[in-house]
């Protein structure tokens, strides 16, 4: 049966056999999961076996692209992907920017991919409609990504979509990704390996078969509308001007001029944000780089090195395919090791100067896992392994073994706390700020905008009342005298995460973008509405955040079957530590550990889990109507 | 529908007539100048390959978002991005309303 918005098929490929298989989307999966997002959640919790090995032939990858993707509904080319990462075991969901990548997959036929085994020697998978091969990858094997996506483009022609893996990825660094495009970036924690482990560097797609949406003038006249918003938008000539530099207020707006050279989309983003940087003057003069921003290419310039540096370094990390916070948290890492003398001279004779010389040398072994930097290459736990429990306590500020992207001790110098440093310590995969993220979260946004804020989200009003308690009355913790009365905790991150979680989750299985200067055009009850034309499938606002919510339960039990729950999901302590002077979102209360663990609490509560235990209860999976993961849970053993 | 609700301060989003632009939805501004466009001008530097103007197209002619049977074809190439019109185009103007990037003008 061919529904609205859906291609209709997971394809299975098995790279030890062979076999390729289609599967059919059915209208009760597409109701229950949407597709993209809660699609890969949905295969994971079915084809990740417990206990598999991360870079096992066992362990799937699984990449989707939602039902508006290949839609002309501004920014809906947003690609997802799950597995188990080898950072952490984590069955973790990975997002990125889909370029031509979704909407290619989508015109091919196929809403997900399921692909498994492992292939005898370097393979890519070649999807162009119904022609499904696993082809001979000799050519592009050891290749860094822009070569690799260059050589395809120069067979294939553009706009074939491609996810390839450079040289980290082949050599299984735990912090590997996949890119998508030359230009966006999957999974952090290790995705890229995974895809090294099967001997597949490359997927490619090409498709010519078009979505269509049952009801095409319903879905016109949403669209058109939002289309008038965005053009109407007052900041819209600002974006197009700078881009995702707007995104980081702290570098000036003058540096992008001196190094943008063009902006690049995925397919139909109003407000792109990749950008292609050009190195302008000094010994690297000339060079450009495909950037997932040009604000990630000069973040270490934040950090000490030049601004030509800095996008020449980024460069590097790129093309090696790995992740440039993971690489530099390492490398800050097995320094201060070695200043404390758990690394011997026997690993490394000095520590590594932050200098462009050494960091390129060092991302060199790192990727090809010569000598220490095979070490380096497990990330952050892998290190704690080499050199035991003493290490641990040197280690940057973690969430399931990855470094923590914002906070005061973080690369982005954030000292408030907000949803995006919360979601970090809960998100099943690990630390990554996108779950926190929301249709107008900004830091400091002042909480008189929250409501609205709110509203867009779905999030009941009666939610509301527990998320904006008022100044100086939070209730549970003046009760329990847990909290003194002069404290003014104004913003309850811990309940305001789940909604932000849900609000990505049906984004994401929608396939809108995750960036708050695309999703904050859109609301529940609009994305309903886009959702209902498109598959001709009747949803309201209340069902589709539903949705979202048994999507995150359900990623949330594949990972209790591994042995997660509340143990994992504490906090770091040096992230609380004195000079990190973490302070509430309001700015007026210094966050201990005891208002830490409240808002764990508050979280496990509002999302109806078991508290003490960080798990879905029995009770709220039938709710979800999910009944074969409530009776997991029921035997849940810890 | 839901109207939406946020129109203060950051978020405002500017009147009517206060954008530059002709007021109306991109579809109906492209019926108001339906038969007098006798050319779309083309600005590649101000492309970056959303392909809004193509997903338009086949949906309009060909009833289905498919970037291969526009009229309007949009090419990447080491030096940025072409942009090109099939024979079967109609002027019509549908892509000009969908880019938001200007980089097509439409000459009445």
């Amino acid at each position: 049966m061919e529904i609205g918005g859906y291609a209709g098929n997971i394809l299975h490929v098995d790279l030890s056999t062979h076999k390729v298989e289609k599967e059919s989307v059915t209208p009760e999966l597409a109701k229950a999961f949407i597709g993209g997002l809660g699609f890969s959640v949905k295969l994971a919790y079915e084809h990740v076996k417990p206990r598999i090995g991360a870079l096992s032939p066992e362990n799937p990858i699984i990449i989707g692209a939602g039902p508006l993707v290949g839609t002309i509904a501004p920014g809906t080319s947003r690609v997802y992907a799950a597995a188990k990462f080898p950072i952490n075991n984590a069955i973790a969901w990975a997002g990125a920017g889909g370029m031509t990548f979704g909407t290619m997959l989508k015109n091919a036929g196929y809403d997900n991919l399921v692909i498994k085994g492992r292939a005898s020697k370097p393979v890519y998978l070649k999807i162009f409609d119904d022609d499904v091969e696993i082809c001979d990858a000799g050519e592009l094997w050891g290749k860094g990504i822009e070569e690799s996506c260059r050589r395809v483009w120069a067979k294939s022609g553009w706009p074939v979509g491609v996810i390839t893996i450079g040289q980290a990825g082949e050599n299984l660094v735990k912090f590997a990704m996949s890119y998508v495009d030359n230009a966006s970036t999957l999974g952090r924690g290790g995705f890229g390996a995974v895809m090294g482990s099967k001997n597949l560097k490359a997927i490619i797609v090409k498709g010519t078969k078009g979505v269509r949406v049952s009801h095409p003038k319903r879905f016109m006249k949403l669209v058109d509308s939002l289309f008038q918003r965005i053009r109407r938008w007052e900041h819209l000539d600002e974006w197009h001007e700078f881009g995702f530099w707007l995104g980081l207020p702290v570098v000036p707006r003058e540096m992008y001029y001196e190094l943008n050279k063009a902006r690049l989309s995925c397919i139909s983003c109003p407000i792109s944000d990749k950008d292609v940087v050009e190195i302008k003057k000094g010994k690297y003069k000339g060079l450009t780089k495909v950037t997932t921003t040009a604000i990630n290419a000069v973040t270490p310039s934040l950090l000490g090195l030049s601004v030509e540096d800095s996008v020449r370094c980024t460069g590097t990390l790129d093309d090696y395919g790995m992740d440039m916070f993971e690489f530099f948290s390492v490398i800050s890492f097995v320094n201060e090791l070695h200043d404390q003398g758990i690394v011997t001279d026997q690993y490394m004779e000095s520590t590594i100067p932050f200098d462009l010389e050494s960091l390129e040398k060092w991302a060199q072994k790192v990727a090809n896992r010569e000598g220490f930097g095979g070490i380096l290459a497990e990330g952050l736990p892998g290190i704690i392994n080499t050199f035991g429990e003493e290490s641990k306590r040197f280690a940057p500020p973690m969430a399931k073994g990855l470094s923590v992207y914002s906070g005061p001790t973080g690369p982005l110098l954030w000292n408030r706390f907000g949803t995006m440093e919360f979601s970090q310590l809960v998100n099943p995969r690990g630390a990554h700020v996108a779950a926190g993220g929301s249709p107008t979260y900004y830091a400091v946004r002042p909480l008189d905008k929250f409501p609205t804020h709110l509203d867009r989200m779905g999030v009941p009003e009666s939610a509301v009342e527990r998320i904006l308690p008022e100044p100086g009355h939070w209730q549970w913790g003046l009760r329990f005298g847990l909290v003194s009365p002069e404290d003014k905790v104004g913003l309850n991150v811990g309940r305001m995460t789940k909604y932000s979680e849900n609000w990505l989750s049906v984004l994401g299985s929608l396939g809108v973008c995750a960036r708050a200067q695309i999703n904050r055009f859109y609301y529940a009850s609009l994305l309903a509405e886009l959702y209902s034309a498109a598959t001709g499938i009747q949803i309201g606002k209340e069902e589709l955040m539903k949705a979202g919510d048994r999507v995150w339960n359900l990623l949330k039990v594949a990972n209790v079957r591994e042995g997660f729950g509340r143990k994992d999901d504490g906090f770091s302590p040096r992230w609380l530590e004195e000079k990190s002077q973490f302070i509430d979102y309001t700015g007026k209360v210094k966050i201990s550990e005891d208002i830490a663990d409240r808002f764990l609490d508050d979280y496990y509560q509002e999302r109806g889990w078991d508290v003490e235990r960080g798990i879905p209860t029995r009770e709220k999976l039938l709710e979800l109507d999910l009944p074969e993961a409530a009776e997991e849970i029921a035997r849940a053993t810890f | 529908m839901e109207i939406m609700p946020e129109t203060r301060s950051r978020d405002r989003e500017i009147e009517e007539g206060e954008s530059g632009l002709p007021p109306g939805t991109p579809t109906e501004r492209t019926s108001r100048l339906s038969g007098k466009i006798v050319k779309i001008e083309t600005d590649p530097s101000r492309c970056v390959g959303c392909l809004s103007c193509q997903l338009i197209c086949s949906l309009t002619y060909e009833k289905v978002f498919n970037p291969s049977k526009s009229r309007i074809l949009i090419e990447r190439g080491d030096d940025g991005f072409k942009i090109n019109f099939t024979d079967k185009c109609t002027l019509c103007g549908l892509c000009v309303e969908f880019c938001v990037y200007d980089a097509l003008e439409a000459k009445r």
